[in-house]
C-alpha cells in the first residue's frame, strides 16, 4: 500500500524501498495516477497522461528487480516529461493548439535516456505554448490553459515549464523534465517552491525537443531536492551524436565535500527598489545568504559586467523563434495559437537587421569572456531567483513582473548552469527562492552546495496544502 | 555555339525591347488616365488587431527598438573574436530534431 507520504517522498528514499523491494513500482505508478487523475485536471497540469504506457513500464521495472537486474537510482521511480519533448506513441503538443495531434515516431534522446535508467513516465506535463517561443502576456498562453499553482490555486506557476512545475509541487510525479530558453525553468521552480537545475547549455542532449531558440535551449530537471535533481542529470546528460550541440565535456556529478570557507562566493544583492520586488521576498533571500554565511561561506558582493545582456538575449531569441517556427507563419496556424501578438511577431522581427544579428553575437561573445574572467575570480554567484511570488492567474505579466530576471539574461546568453533553491514563502504564503549559478559545467559543484543548504533547511520539504 | 550565339541575341533583343518601350511606358505613365469603369468596390481592408493587442504591439516594437539602439551603439572592434563557432559535422545516425 503506497502512503501519501511517498509521493512526495524524494528519489533516494523511493529507490531504496524498490531496490529493497519493499516499494512496487506498478503500485508506486497506480499511486500517481490516482492522484494525476485528483488534482491534475484542476492545477491543469498535465496535457497527456500516459496510464497503460506508465504501467507496462512499471510492470518491466518490476520484472527486472524480480530477475535481480536494478538498472539504478532511477528504477521505477515516476516522472513526467514538458510536452515538447517527443514520445513515440504519445502526442507531442508543444502547449499549441495548432499542434494539439502532433506525433511523432521517435524519443527525444533524454525520453530512451530515462527509460533506460528504468524511470516510468507517468505523461506529458502542460506547458506554455511554443514554450514562450512567440512571447506570451498572459498565464492562459498554453493549450490546457493556465496552469494553477498548487499553493493556491489562484495564482500561476511560472513559465514555461508550467505543469513540470505543478506536478512536481504536488506530488503527481517524483520529478519532471522541464526546458528553459530564459527562464523557463528557474521560475516555475521559484513560484512552485521545488528546486530546479539549469544545465550548461550542451550538457544534455535536445534531440527530439522542439527548438524555440537553438542557440538557447537547455533541458534540465525539476524535483524535490538538489539531490534528486543530480541523480536526474546523472541519467541524462553526456554527449549525444543526435544532437551536434552536445558536449563531449566529461560529466562529473559525484557528490563532493564543500568546505566553505574554501571557496569564493559571490553575491548578487536583492534590488529592493525594482518595480514590483516585495520585502517578504527579500526577507526569504536575507535569511538564505544568513543560513549560507552560518555554514561558513563568505559571500563577496559583486556587480555583473555591464554588458547589454537582456537586449542581446531578447534579440536572438526572438530572431531564433520565429526562423524555428517559421511553418506556423507560412500556414497561418501561428493565428491559433492563444496569444493574440504571436502572429505579429515575424512582422516585428523584421526590424532586425543582418547585421543586428552578428553585432548581437559578437557582443555575445564578449558577454561570455567577461563572465569566464568573473569566474576566474569566484567559484559561485548567489542571486535571487525572482524578486517576488507568483502572481495571479489572470495577471498581465508585464505588469506583475515588470523588473527583469536578476541575472538570467546573463545566465541564459552565456550558457551558463544555474540551481534554483526554495528559500521560504512570501506574500501570500506562496514559495521564494534564491539560484546558484557556475561557469560552464559546474553543474556538481552547484549541486553540492545546494545539498549542503537543503541539510540545514528544510525549505524543499514543505507541500502545499493540497490534500 | 550557335545556340549560345541565339540565347544572346534573343536576350539582346529582349533588353533593346524593354529600352525601347520605357520611354513609352513613362510617357503614358505621365497622361491623365480616364476615369475607370465603374467596378466593384474593392474587398474592406482586413480589420486591424483589437486596442489592446495594437497598444502591446506598439509596446514590443518600442522595447525592441531600444533593445536595437543599445545594440548598434555598443562599440566593437572591427574584425575581432568571430560571433560563433561554425563546426563541420559528422553523419547523423537519426533525424534531425523535429
Amino acid at each position: 500500500m503506497i502512503g501519501p507520504e511517498l509521493l512526495h517522498a524524494d528519489i533516494a528514499e523511493l529507490s531504496g524501498g524498490i531496490r529493497a523491494r519493499r516499494i512496487s513500482p506498478v503500485e508506486l505508478a497506480e499511486a500517481f495516477l490516482q492522484r494525476i487523475r485528483r488534482f491534475a485536471p484542476e492545477l491543469n497540469a498535465f496535457e497527456t497522461v500516459a496510464a497503460d504506457e506508465a504501467l507496462l513500464q512499471a510492470r518491466l521495472a518490476e520484472g527486472d528487480l524480480r530477475a535481480g537486474h536494478w538498472r539504478g537510482a532511477l528504477h521505477g521511480i515516476p516522472w513526467a516529461a514538458k510536452d515538447l519533448l517527443a514520445t513515440a506513441g504519445l502526442r507531442t503538443t508543444w502547449g499549441a493548439a495548432p499542434l494539439q495531434e502532433q506525433a511523432f515516431d521517435h524519443d527525444a534522446t533524454v525520453v530512451t535516456r530515462l527509460r533506460e535508467a528504468g524511470a516510468v513516465l507517468l505523461g506529458k506535463t502542460a506547458m506554455i505554448e511554443l514554450a514562450g517561443g512567440l512571447g506570451y502576456r498572459f498565464a492562459d498562453a498554453s493549450l490546457s490553459g493556465p496552469a494553477r499553482n498548487p499553493w493556491n490555486r489562484e495564482h500561476w506557476t511560472g513559465g514555461s515549464s508550467s505543469g513540470s512545475g505543478a506536478a512536481v509541487a504536488a506530488g503527481l510525479a517524483t520529478f519532471a523534465l522541464g526546458t528553459e530558453t530564459w527562464g523557463s525553468i528557474l521560475c516555475p521552480s521559484a513560484f512552485c517552491g521545488i528546486t530546479g537545475l539549469r544545465p550548461t547549455y550542451g550538457r544534455v542532449s535536445r534531440a527530439g525537443a522542439m527548438a524555440c531558440a537553438w542557440t538557447f535551449d537547455k533541458v534540465g530537471p525539476m524535483a524535490r531536492s538538489a539531490a534528486d535533481c543530480r541523480a536526474v542529470l546523472q541519467a541524462i546528460a553526456g554527449a549525444d551524436p543526435d544532437d551536434p550541440s552536445s558536449s563531449a565535456e566529461p560529466v562529473e556529478l559525484r557528490s563532493r565535500r564543500v568546505e566553505p570557507a574554501r571557496l569564493r562566493v559571490a553575491l548578487f544583492p536583492f534590488d529592493a527598489a525594482a518595480k514590483g520586488a516585495e520585502t517578504e521576498a527579500h526577507a526569504a533571500y536575507e535569511a538564505a545568504l544568513a543560513e549560507l554565511r552560518a555554514a561558513g561561506f563568505v559571500l563577496e558582493t559583486v556587480t555583473l559586467p555591464d554588458l547589454p545582456a537582456a537586449e542581446v538575449a531578447s534579440v536572438l531569441i526572438m530572431i531564433e523563434a520565429v526562423s524555428s517556427f517559421e511553418r506556423l507563419f507560412a500556414n497561418g496556424d501561428v493565428r491559433r495559437l492563444r496569444d493574440a501578438c504571436a502572429p505579429f511577431q515575424r512582422e516585428i522581427a523584421a526590424d532586425v537587421s543582418g547585421t543586428d544579428v552578428v553585432r548581437a553575437g559578437r557582443i555575445r561573445r564578449r558577454l561570455q569572456e567577461r563572465m569566464a574572467d568573473f569566474f576566474a575570480a569566484h567559484d559561485v554567484l548567489v542571486a535571487p531567483n525572482f524578486l517576488s511570488t507568483a502572481p495571479r492567474l489572470d495577471a498581465d505579466l508585464n505588469q506583475a513582473l515588470p523588473y527583469g530576471d536578476p541575472v538570467g539574461a546573463i545566465g541564459n546568453a552565456c550558457g551558463l548552469p544555474a540551481l534554483a533553491l526554495p528559500c521560504g514563502f512570501g506574500r501570500g504564503h506562496l514559495p521564494v527562492g534564491f539560484q546558484l549559478v557556475g561557469p560552464p559545467w559546474s553543474e556538481g559543484l552547484l549541486l553540492d552546495l545546494g545539498e549542503l543548504y537543503q541539510r540545514r533547511t528544510r525549505w524543499h520539504d514543505e507541500r502545499p496544502p493540497l490534500d | 555555339m550557335r545556340r549560345s550565339r541565339r540565347r544572346f541575341l534573343r536576350l539582346l533583343a529582349t533588353g533593346s525591347a524593354v529600352a525601347a518601350t520605357t520611354p513609352a511606358l513613362l510617357a503614358r505613365a505621365a497622361v491623365p488616365k480616364r476615369p475607370a469603369k465603374r467596378t466593384a468596390p474593392p474587398p474592406p481592408a482586413p480589420p486591424g488587431p483589437p486596442a489592446a493587442v495594437a497598444e502591446e504591439l506598439r509596446r514590443q516594437r518600442s522595447a525592441l527598438t531600444d533593445a536595437l539602439k543599445r545594440i548598434r551603439d555598443f562599440p566593437l572592434p572591427d574584425g575581432g573574436e568571430p560571433a560563433g563557432r561554425f563546426e563541420p559535422l559528422g553523419p547523423r545516425r537519426r533525424g534531425p530534431r523535429p
